[in-house]
């Protein structure tokens, strides 16, 4: 793909999220965007609207925003760095450990008293999963990787469970039972501030990795030929990829195969090519969560889908057709 | 610009991988590394490159030691195609080839008119220029290879390293990347090649270097290190020598067990 072309992609995703933010400001229970203009025109109802706007909708569509690109984002470098099209932050056990890591926030209480606590804990747990899961990766082939993935979150989700199992207040379980299933619903602004710096350090990570990413291409022993540093790079993709997940995961629960589906339905359009499919699938994670968000909430069922539920039955079988696609690699490893 | 290896110790695990190898290549020159598995030519060649951990010794690029380079000032210097000619995503042609350039670019930098033209003169040094939007995953061996050639090609290194360039080859490919390292070497470049097959080796290479258990056994002309005294000591076989247009060659025949024939 030419970069003229390129440039085109990049465009129309922008104005596809652009338009998608728009959507997700406008769609709610109490009405369209539409009546809303017409009601601000005619002086009616304007405090209400701007409260459903400014306190409901926008923090909503904010944390679609950065959750969607984050996971996007970590996804395609992921899958750059151990040039495995399977390696999805939610199928290889990080979400889950960012998850146990926010769960413990939550039950001890820490998070209540001191907030940033919640995504730090969630970025330590996946910062341990992707720190596991390198080593074992560059060693084994694919199969290594997921089954690592499988261990990974398996262990997670029981230490969760007994976490919930102990608790004196089943409300309390039921909730963070509710929050895994992944969901930004009743968020405020202030959730969307405590995350920001941590994402932003995670984006800035990860967009540092872009030219490394497409010599390792041909394999670790080319690219350090060519000069790239691996264990700088390592690093970069770690850390950042863990900010990334471990935020996102902190203020939304598990939101998983964003990071799978978005670069698996981008990455033939920027030519296959590591490097420019990481800040088209940053944009493209970004329209996907908006459209997922946005569709949850014009479903008319008596409590809301949970968004992580609607990426789930969207990705699932966009994963079934990865593996079996993949299943000579796995037989090769 | 001059290579040279002086007393290089590589250890591994206890174990001695290179012993005080010396060996120097100049520019222009064709040297060929071979020796038997195991024996030493792949680590020399990740020694030289920076992916292999030395023990001791020096490598020194025209006098200056390779330390002193920043990666990317070595990567200039270097290029290098390793054995393992892995491409795992389905890029075009072109754009592997292009990967070449990067130890020249800025990161952010889209590449330049001049990285376009120096890939596909690249390409066309090893004649593929035909391949260009073709997949690199779909491509046969024999078009592989040269297209990762091209690739080390791209770097403009003034010293080019390949580890068994012609392995999977048929006779004709392995021909004719042969002649396209001679090529290479006598427009300027310092060309290392490790190789298998000794006849190419012969024919081909202005020098050689023997390797035996991580040391040398044997280094000058191929005439005067592909002896049958030395190919018997070191790869345990016999060969058959002849001359086909005043060109001496070497085949090899047969496995000795204990110095006779098995």
């Amino acid at each position: 793909m030419n970069p003229i072309r390129f440039g085109t992609l990049l465009a129309a995703l922008v104005g596809l999220t652009a338009v998608l933010f728009a959507v997700s400001l406008a769609v709610g229970p109490t009405g369209t965007g539409l009546r809303a203009f017409v009601d601000l025109a005619a002086g009616r109802d304007r405090e209400m609207w701007s409260l459903i706007i400014w306190e409901l909708r926008l923090p909503r569509a904010l944390l679609a925003l950065i959750v969607g690109a984050s996971l996007g984002l970590a996804g395609a470098s992921l899958q750059g760095f151990l040039r495995n099209p399977l390696a999805e932050p939610g199928i290889i056990g990080i979400s889950s450990a960012a998850a146990l890591g926010a769960v413990i926030a939550i039950y001890s209480g820490i998070a209540m008293r001191f907030p940033v606590v919640l995504p730090l804990l969630a970025i330590a747990g996946s910062l341990t999963a992707v720190s596991v899961l390198q080593p074992l990766a560059a060693r084994g082939g694919a199969l290594t990787l997921i089954l690592a993935g499988v261990a990974i979150s398996s262990l997670c989700g029981a230490l969760t469970a007994l976490a919930l199992s102990l608790s004196s207040n089943p409300f309390a379980s039921l909730e963070i039972v509710y929050w895994m299933l992944g969901s930004i619903t009743d968020r405020s602004l202030a959730d969307v501030w405590l995350i920001l710096p941590f994402v932003a350090l995670g984006w800035g990570l990860l967009a540092a990795t872009s030219g490394q990413l497409a010599a390792l291409t041909l394999g670790p022993e080319t690219a350090i030929s060519l000069g790239v540093d691996l264990a700088r790079l390592q690093w970069l993709v770690t850390l950042g990829a863990a900010c990334c997940v471990g935020a996102a995961t902190a203020v939304a629960g598990v939101i998983g195969f964003v990071g799978l589906v978005v670069p698996h339905l981008l990455r033939p359009l920027v030519g296959f090519h590591p490097s420019r499919l990481l800040p088209v699938s940053a944009l493209g994670g970004a329209a996907l969560l908006l459209a997922a968000d946005v569709c949850v909430r014009l479903l008319s069922t008596e409590s809301e889908v949970r968004l992580g539920v609607v990426t789930a039955l969207i990705g699932v079988p966009f994963f079934f057709y990865l593996v079996v696609r993949s299943r000579s690699a796995y037989g090769a490893s | 610009m001059q290579l040279d290896v002086d007393s290089l110790v590589v250890r591994a695990q206890e174990r001695v991988l290179l012993d005080h190898v010396a060996l120097s290549v100049a520019p222009g020159e064709l040297v060929g590394l071979i020796g038997p598995n195991g024996a030493g030519k792949t680590t020399l060649l990740r020694a030289i490159v920076g992916s292999q951990r030395i023990t001791g010794g020096s490598v020194r690029l025209d006098g200056r030691a390779i330390d002193d380079f920043d990666t990317r000032a070595r990567a200039r210097a270097l290029a290098y195609l390793p054995q393992d000619r892995q491409i795992e995503w389905p890029l075009p042609v072109s754009e592997i080839v292009m990967l070449g350039r990067y130890p020249h670019r800025s990161r952010l930098a889209p590449p330049d008119a001049r990285s376009d033209e120096v890939a596909t003169r690249a390409l066309a040094a090893v004649d593929a220029a035909p391949l260009s939007a073709r997949r690199a995953t779909v491509l046969s061996g024999g078009e592989r290879t040269r297209v990762l050639l091209a690739r080390a090609l791209a770097v403009e290194a003034p010293l080019l390293l390949v580890d068994e360039p012609v392995a999977g080859l048929d006779p004709y490919h392995q021909l004719h990347v042969m002649e396209i390292l001679r090529d290479t070497a006598h427009s300027g470049t310092g060309v290392l090649a490790v190789l298998h097959d000794l006849t190419l080796t012969m024919r081909f290479m202005d020098r050689v270097v023997l390797l035996h258990d991580g040391r040398i056994a044997a280094h000058g002309a191929p005439a005067d290190v592909l002896t049958p005294a030395n190919l018997r000591d070191v790869y345990r076989i016999s060969t058959l020598e002849g001359i086909n247009k005043s060109t001496r060659y070497v085949l090899p025949w047969s496995r000795l067990d204990n110095g006779t024939p098995t």
